[in-house]
């Protein structure tokens, strides 16, 4: 596998020089390789924001580097290639939807690539299927008339639409209710059978605890923890230091475990926790 | 209708846009007693935002009457009262603030209650402790991260400890730690101070201290109950796309595979207990 994501002893300051100055990220080092799905956690202030954007090169180190698809985000020259590989989507990104229509919102970053309007039509209509719409129904609407959530999914349609080779999602789930959180994690295990890498900004460990491939945890700018889930769920210093809550089911088998019952611990999901259970109740 | 408590009488609510009219709500006739905690649930799009928003005035029914202590949101000369009465943080915090220092933000609200300075300066400190917000008190509200925003949101209206307090989405960018803090806070604001909490969240697990659940489904109740009550009903849930706490998951799961569960388990504990007597 190859490395698509490499960051290196990063250390990052904002507004330096000035009285709001202050160190997000200090001496940050970790590596993903492409077609992972990563999760970014960590409490609120620490530095997560900041991180991912240094991922597209909105942000650059103020020491380190960081490297993604083997391009130096710090070079300049590199910016506009980076921006076509890498898509972020921000908190909130209901808030910088502006054009007329949905279809022109979706449309608006395939036509910036260039892409005559056929292409444009078939990634736009392709792009709203893939967030739940029937683009017939609603690619005429002013976006504006939707709902907060039908809002989301048109921003993130737009994203979709520019066919990143990376992803990366700012807490895009904050205020979803359970359907359009569904929609986003099944977007992501599309993509992860396709061998596309994923990064996420969540607080909701239970929900990507059994797609994740590599979790970050960082707490005031620093990495406190960098693994697989399957290391972070025996640490269990950390699951309690940040009140990390885990999925009902593997609370269920790690307290059967704790009441000296023979019970695999290491249950990725919902069906194998209940077969797993179902053999002890035979 | 005259008393304290927030009232919904047969309350409408339309929006325009261009050339469509949509009913956000839908005929509510709700009571809200002082004391009370609520909680809200339904799916985006439901209704929730705008019925919080007709709380205080801040949206008038298109039909119908809100009273708050007896006092009507549509008429101009209460809106005053009726926003000291009732304080409401949005679901997204760069909708409401507005200085460029946190503790500024913070007794923005108070001083314009037209407190003394030492009982300005006392809600400030206060809040800015219940919500951790004490080393960023000099900071700038607009470079502090999404939850710490949301954070200053819900100090600035703690700050003005109003009798009803609405909160529309608060716990969406909160992480754990603070999350499960801010839902001990408002359970002892609600049983030490008093003060009256309607809280929507889309987190089944936020909602469990609630006195009352009310389901809103496409601006109309859809379901009413104590937590147990309305979490029990999980197929009249599922049907409108919510999901009960993951307890009950997991006893649908073990259903599934032929192993039925007594209905008085709730939680993890009492379910291993009830797996080890097996």
């Amino acid at each position: 596998m190859s490395r698509i994501i490499e960051v290196k002893d990063l250390d990052y300051t904002y507004l330096p020089g000035t009285s709001y100055e202050r160190k997000t990220l200090k001496n940050i080092s970790f590596s993903i390789d492409r077609g992972e799905f990563l999760g970014i956690f960590g409490p609120n202030g620490s530095g997560k924001s900041t991180l991912a954007q240094q991922f597209n090169g909105l942000l650059f180190p103020s020491s380190g580097t960081v490297k993604v698809c083997d391009m130096d985000t710090a070079n300049r020259k590199l910016r506009q290639d980076l921006w076509k590989k890498v898509s972020l989507l921000f908190q909130y990104p209901e808030q910088q939807i502006f054009q007329i229509t949905v279809y022109d919102e979706v449309a608006y970053g395939p036509r910036n690539l260039g892409l005559n309007e056929a292409e444009v039509q078939d990634r736009v209509n392709l792009a709203l299927q893939k967030v739940g719409f029937n683009p017939e129904d609603i690619k005429d609407l002013t976006p504006f008339s939707l709902s907060g959530g039908m809002k989301r999914r048109v921003a993130i349609a737009g994203m979709l639409a520019l066919n990143s080779e990376i992803l990366i999602l700012d807490e895009p789930m904050a205020g979803l209710d359970p359907l359009g959180r569904n929609l986003i994690l099944n977007i992501i295990k599309s993509r992860q059978k396709k061998h596309e890498t994923t990064v996420m900004i969540s607080h909701n460990l239970k929900e990507i605890i059994g797609m994740a491939d590599k979790i970050v945890i960082l707490d005031k700018g620093s990495l406190v923890f960098f693994g697989e889930v399957k290391e972070l769920l025996e640490n269990k210093d950390i699951l309690t230091q940040y009140r990390f809550e885990l999925p009902e089911y593997l609370q269920l088998v790690y307290a059967l475990a704790e009441r000296g019952v023979h019970v695999q611990t290491n249950i990725r999901s919902m069906t194998e926790a209940g077969l797993e259970i179902s053999k002890l109740l035979l | 209708m005259n008393g304290p408590g927030i009232e919904f009488i047969n309350v409408s609510k339309m929006y325009n846009s261009s050339d469509t009219e949509r009913t956000a709500l839908n005929d509510i006739t709700l009571s809200i007693q002082p004391g009370e905690y609520i909680g809200l649930m339904g799916m985006n799009g439901s209704g929730k935002s705008t019925l919080a928003k007709l709380c205080n005035g801040l949206l008038k029914p298109t039909q119908g009457k809100v009273y708050v202590n007896g006092m009507d949101t549509s008429c101009a000369e209460h809106l005053m009262e009726i926003r000291r009465l009732v304080g409401m943080v949005f679901q997204n915090p760069d909708n409401q603030l507005i200085c460029p220092i946190v503790e500024e933000e913070i007794s923005f609200g108070p001083e314009n209650l037209g407190l003394s300075i030492t009982e300005i300066k006392a809600r400030v400190e206060w809040a800015l402790e219940s919500l951790g917000l004490t080393e960023e008190k000099h900071h700038a509200p607009h470079l502090l991260s999404g939850g710490q925003k949301q954070k200053v949101a819900l100090a600035s209206v703690l700050a003005m400890l109003p009798s009803y307090l609405i909160l529309d989405e608060p716990t969406s960018m909160l992480d754990p730690l603070s999350r499960w803090k801010l839902m001990e806070y408002l359970r002892t604001l609600n049983t030490q101070k008093g003060m009256t909490i309607v809280l929507s969240s889309h987190n089944p697990e936020d909602l469990i201290h609630a006195d009352r659940l009310i389901v809103i489904d496409q601006g109309s109740i859809y379901l009413q109950g104590t937590p147990r009550e309305v979490y029990s009903q999980e197929a009249k849930l599922s049907a409108i796309g919510l999901e009960p706490p993951g307890i009950y998951q997991v006893i649908r799961q073990l259903d599934k595979e032929g192993h039925p569960v007594p209905g008085q388990i709730k939680t993890i504990a009492e379910l291993a207990d009830y797996i080890c007597q097996e």
